[in-house]
């Protein structure tokens, strides 16, 4: 299966993209490491007649500590699977990166593109809701920051507009423990649903702060957000994890199909939150 | 070597070879499970090439193009071809087809009995076969009986290399590469199929090239290949039409696909007195000759390794709007050991008896002629009893989830098999009648003629034979390669001695190679070789990765080790992921949609869910002349049946449907 | 669109269509069937190359993505990959061999980015998950690799030691 005909562009500045993005607007498409978006044009479940590859745009390949945690769009998903940087301050962004799709995806996709795709089965929008990350989105009249609660709109649905870029990704919650469950079916490695937790306690083991984020419940990814702040300030055991989790209930749809009735799958998201929950909680401790 | 040149990337599979000239062909496919077709317009369609490509005439034989009609997802509606790839893919939607959608699929053997009679005839049912003699209750002598319906749902071959052809017409005679199970075969259809076009057996040249797997799905006949022959003839260029996996996934023939409904008879004692019932397979949406195949094993087979005296059976082709029905490993072997075994397990709960002592109640014990109509000359109860204590089955059985199996393997040896030995420059060529797809043919030969004819293993080459070199041959299925290949090699091998001997009064190696000869055997067998094996599961559903197999088979004689054992591990992760997790799932809407889109979702494994393996090789030598016993079926059916009874013990819940389809087994999350 | 692509240590330069994806300027350009293509999904790495020296799927990859970039397929002539090729003749980590290009590049890839780490079943099997194979199981893949790592250690130590 074969991508259909399209203008192919490598701008070498942001200037030149911009001015692209300017001039093709909703008929063009960002390409960073192409992951999500070539195997939909090889299905032809799409077809954009301009194709702008970003990869040889310098000063986009990047993972910094300054002040945050910052990634640029270009960063590999394995390159960010492997760094020392993230490993240190961020290691739920550490362990997620490791678990997105296989070694080969990795190698070539890019954490910027998981995001900006917004497919609900795709990994790193949970995980960005879950760090409260920043995004900061460059087009020709300037520069802003989106936060990543304000990002996600619905399935492949953001809140980029066609001529925007994606050109840093920030993390102020660092330095707090972390980790990304991801639960697959036998043979796939897409997430048939998944919990991102950030934790940070107080010096007395209660919560500080938690940050707890879902892939694929929902047509869009989910934060936890009346979850989280149910659990600040509280020590966490089994009881106020059941708790929480029934708070999330609310919070997501699950549906009947093959592979499983909605209670059987609430069981088993019930199993991975809580268990979640108490290993990243003792992690924290 | 053919090893070497896989792993140098110098294999020559089907879409590695370039003709000049050649078109690409791309198939306008329906999106409908059933419709009208109101319109045609554009591409090579049944307006030109209005035909039928099996090798039976039949009412509901699948058209070349749909005529009128569309009954599957998927179906081949027209062609377009161009000599660029990417090009004749693009030409698809030049292709303008008005259809009338009639919403009233039927995606299930459930559906399609429930449902009113969507293919022309009085119900969804094309025919019926019938095994054994019927009986009532009454005549049997029983205490208990059990009754249950077993579904095994539809899954894919999913060979790595897809399907794929080039039919090249040059020079009046028809050239066509193909990936394939059988040339020999596959010609048998193309002479039958092409007459319709002007086209005799004796214009028709099949060629072997490097297969990527086949699992069955290579030794059938599609209506693409006819496709891609016509217009090689119509167009006078070469025609290469290579098989996405998307078209793999909705159009290619699937596999399984039963339901049975059976009864078991038996005394308190766990004696089993009777068996009968329903069987019914979901043929897909025209006749097709491979469905007869799969139903005749299920049927035939089902008593196994166990002597009852009275059994019955029916079989159903139950029509569905789904592609057809075709072999995959075991092709209906598998099934009729899976319902047998599924029912013993529920007869020895019924009856609280330990499995493996129910079995050894019934197990053949002297050669037995059995009620649907096999001749079974070996006996299974001493395997049965060496497998047990081998592997420490009732110490085991107390402390972990213990499945157990018994079957017997039906090693398709009938009817024969040839084989070409060409001796030049000091190389023996070997070409055989079954084709080569990852069965080891190369190092078995090899090491057979090491020893027949004390040549260096150097000086052995294995060659694809096209169906002019080789004139007859039977093919590559059934558990049948070491068997049959091994023993036709030796005996044309012997022939060659035989010719050194009569040109130079003696036979030594350098009289061989330093000279001209070619000898061809035709081995001729009229029977199939059935053999008892065994199989254990340990496994904990709680705990991912802890699937242990436990193997226990007859070899006859071991001709290459690795690569029997390569045979058992990759059946054995297939026979893991039909019981947990691989099928084709289609919408049950009535629109037929075909919900299954890749070949993960289609449940194919990769390798952090493989098993660990413990296995025992015994050699009771065969009546073949090699002395050799089949393999590759025998993970296919043992596995699954061990397992489910692994999973089952620990849930405790009864398992009758394949797959299971619960994802939280063995994902740690339980 | 003019393409330069470095392949197997020759640079390439050819005029393409941008939408050619590397797996077909391989196998149709330039003839290098030995890379595989299993799926449309970008699940089977039968297409599985290295770029850059890091295992990519040729068939999710634009030939335009690899513009000036290093391409290492399965012809390539290479010491480790030579003894990695070997190592699966020995252990008979194929059958049909239609997985086999991109197993080998795969494992290629996996042994040098180990470094030292040791590679034992749970490690590989990991690494191996963007790989299908319908034939043989996958044990002995996994063997293969653990020889091919012991050929390549051995290999290293004489070199060390000279
Ligand atoms: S062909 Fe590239 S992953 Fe399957
Ligand atoms: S050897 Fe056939 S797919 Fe791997």
């Amino acid at each position: 299966m074969y991508p259909d005909k399209f203008q192919y562009f490598t701008p070498g500045d942001i200037a030149s993209l911009e001015e692209l993005l300017d001039k093709y607007r909703d008929d063009s498409k960002i390409l960073a490491g192409g992951q999500s978006i070539i195997p939909l044009l090889k299905m032809r479940f799409t077809s954009i007649p301009n194709i702008i590859d970003i990869s040889n745009i310098k000063g986009l390949n990047f993972i910094e500590l300054n002040d945050d945690l910052e990634i640029g769009p270009m960063a590999r998903t394995a390159e960010v699977a492997a760094s020392n940087i993230v490993a240190m301050n961020c290691p739920l962004l550490f362990d997620a990166a490791g678990k997105v799709a296989d070694p080969q995806v990795r190698n070539m996709g890019t954490v910027g593109g998981d995001i900006c795709e917004a497919d609900p089965r795709n990994d790193m929008p949970a995980v960005m809701l879950a760090l409260n990350a920043d995004f900061e989105i460059t087009n020709s009249s300037g520069k802003r920051t989106v936060n990543s609660t304000e990002f996600f709109k619905d399935a492949y649905t953001t809140a980029l507009d066609s001529n925007d870029i994606l050109t840093k990704i920030s993390i102020k919650n660092i330095g707090y423990h972390g980790k990304y469950f991801k639960f697959t079916t036998m043979a796939s490695d897409f997430a048939l649903f998944a919990v991102a937790i950030n934790m940070k306690l107080n010096s007395d083991e209660t919560v500080k702060d938690i940050g707890i984020g879902l892939t694929n419940v929902s047509s869009t990814a989910v934060k936890a957000n009346e979850v989280e702040a149910y659990l600040k300030g509280k020590k966490i055991d089994e009881k106020i994890s059941e708790e929480a989790f029934s708070k999330l209930l609310n919070m997501i749809e699950l549906d009947d199909d093959y592979n499983g009735t909605k209670e059987e799958k609430q069981k088993i998201l019930k199993k991975i939150f809580v268990n979640g929950l108490k290993e990243v909680y003792g992690d924290s401790k | 070597m053919y090893l070497d040149r896989f792993v140098n990337g110098k294999g020559q599979y089907i879409d590695d070879l370039k003709f000049p000239g050649m078109l690409y062909m791309s198939v306008v496919r329906s999106p409908y499970a059933h419709a009208k077709i109101k319109k045609i317009n554009g591409g090579l369609n049944a307006s030109e090439v209005k035909g039928f490509y099996n090798m039976k005439d039949n009412d509901n034989a699948e058209p070349i193009f749909a005529i009128n009609e569309v009954r599957y997802v998927g179906q081949p509606v027209a062609a377009v071809f161009s000599e660029n790839r990417y090009e004749s893919e693009d030409l698809i939607s030049s292709v303008e087809v008005d259809y009338e959608p009639l919403n009233d699929a039927v995606t299930s053997i459930e559906m399609a009995l429930k449902s009113k009679p969507i293919f022309g005839l009085k119900n969804n049912i094309l025919s019926t076969d019938e095994t054994g003699k019927t009986f009532d209750e009454g005549d049997v002598e029983h205490d208990v009986k059990v009754t249950d319906s077993i579904d095994i749902g539809r899954v894919l071959a999913n060979p790595m290399e897809t399907r794929g052809i080039i039919a090249d017409y040059r020079n009046g005679i028809l050239h066509i590469y193909v990936s394939s199970q059988s040339i020999h075969r596959l010609k048998n259809y193309f002479v039958k199929s092409l007459k319709q076009f002007g086209i005799s057996e004796n214009n028709i040249v099949v060629h072997h090239v490097d297969t990527g797997g086949a699992f069955g799905l290579k030794a059938a006949m599609y209506p693409e290949y006819i496709a891609a022959c016509y217009a090689s003839i119509r167009y006078k260029k070469p025609v290469k039409w290579i098989e996405t996996r998307t078209e793999h996934i909705n159009s290619a023939h699937g596999g399984r696909g039963i339901r049975a409904d059976i009864t078991l008879y038996a005394k308190k004692d766990g004696k089993i007195t009777g068996l009968k019932g329903d069987v019914y397979i979901d043929n897909g949406a025209y006749y097709v000759d491979t469905a007869s195949d799969d139903l005749g094993n299920v049927i035939h087979l089902m008593t196994g390794p166990y002597k009852i005296e009275k059994a019955h059976l029916y079989g159903h082709y139950v029509l569905t709007n789904k592609s057809l029905n075709g072999w995959y490993r075991g092709a209906g072997k598998p099934e009729a050991g899976i319902v047998m075994e599924r029912m013993v397990d529920l007869l020895a709960d019924k009856l609280n008896m330990d499995m493996a002592e129910i079995r050894m109640k019934n197990v053949i014990d002297a050669p037995f002629k059995s009620p649907l109509g096999l001749e079974f000359k070996t006996p299974a109860k001493t395997l049965f009893e060496n497998a047990l204590k081998y592997f420490d089955y009732e110490k085991k059985v107390k402390e972990k989830n213990v499945g157990i199996a018994l079957f017997m393997l039906d090693q398709d040896a009938a009817p024969g098999e040839t084989c070409r030995l060409i001796v030049k420059n000091g190389i023996i060529h070997v070409y055989f009648g079954g084709d080569v797809h990852g069965q080891g043919h190369e190092l078995f030969a090899r090491s057979i003629l090491k020893e027949a004819l004390a040549v260096d293993e150097n000086n052995v080459t294995l060659e694809l034979p096209d169906t002019e070199i080789l004139k007859e041959g039977v093919g590559t299925w059934g558990s049948r390669s070491a068997i049959i290949h091994g023993s036709v090699l030796l005996k044309t091998a012997e022939l060659l001695k035989n010719d050194v001997i009569k040109k130079f009064g003696k036979y030594d190696k350098d009289l061989l190679l330093n000279n001209e000869f070619d000898e061809y055997y035709y081995y001729k067998v009229d029977y199939n070789e059935y053999t008892p094996n065994f199989n254990m599961v340990i496994s904990d559903p709680y705990v991912p990765g802890s699937i242990k197999i436990y193997s226990y088979y007859d070899m006859g004689k071991i001709l290459n080790e690795k690569n029997i054992m390569g045979q058992i591990e990759g059946g054995a992760i297939q026979a893991i992921s039909e019981v947990l997790c691989e099928t084709i799932r289609y919408s049950d809407d009535g629109n037929g949609q075909v919900l299954t889109t890749n070949i993960a979702d289609a449940g194919v494994l990769t390798a952090d869910k493989m098993p660990e393996f413990h296995t025992k090789l015994v050699e009771t030598p065969s009546e073949f002349i090699d002395k050799a016993k089949g393999v590759a079926e025998s993970p296919s059916t043992g596995i699954p049946i061990a397992l489910a009874r692994s999973i089952e013990v620990q849930l405790n819940t009864r398992i009758n449907k394949f797959p299971i389809d619960k994802p939280e087994l063995f994902n740690g999350v339980l | 669109m003019m393409v330069n692509i470095r392949v197997n240590g020759k640079q390439y330069k050819k005029d393409i269509e941008p939408r050619l994806l590397l797996v077909n300027f391989l196998r149709d350009e330039l003839n290098l069937t030995g890379t595989h293509i299993g799926c449309d999904t970008s699940n089977c790495g039968a297409c599985t190359v290295l770029m850059d020296g890091k295992s990519v799927k040729s068939c999710t990859v634009l030939a335009m993505q690899a513009n000036n970039h290093e391409i290492t397929t399965i012809e390539h002539e290479d010491p480790e990959l030579n003894a990695i090729k070997d190592a699966y003749v020995e252990e008979q980590g194929l059958q049909c061999g239609f997985c086999t290009p991109g197993m080998i590049m795969e494992t290629f890839y996996l042994l040098k980015d180990a470094g030292n780490k040791d590679v034992d079943d749970d490690y590989i099997k990991k690494k191996l998950s963007g790989n299908l194979c319908r034939c043989t199981g996958y044990r002995s893949i996994i063997d293969s690799i653990k020889k091919a790592n012991e050929k390549i250690r051995e290999k290293e130590e004489i070199h060390v030691s000279r």
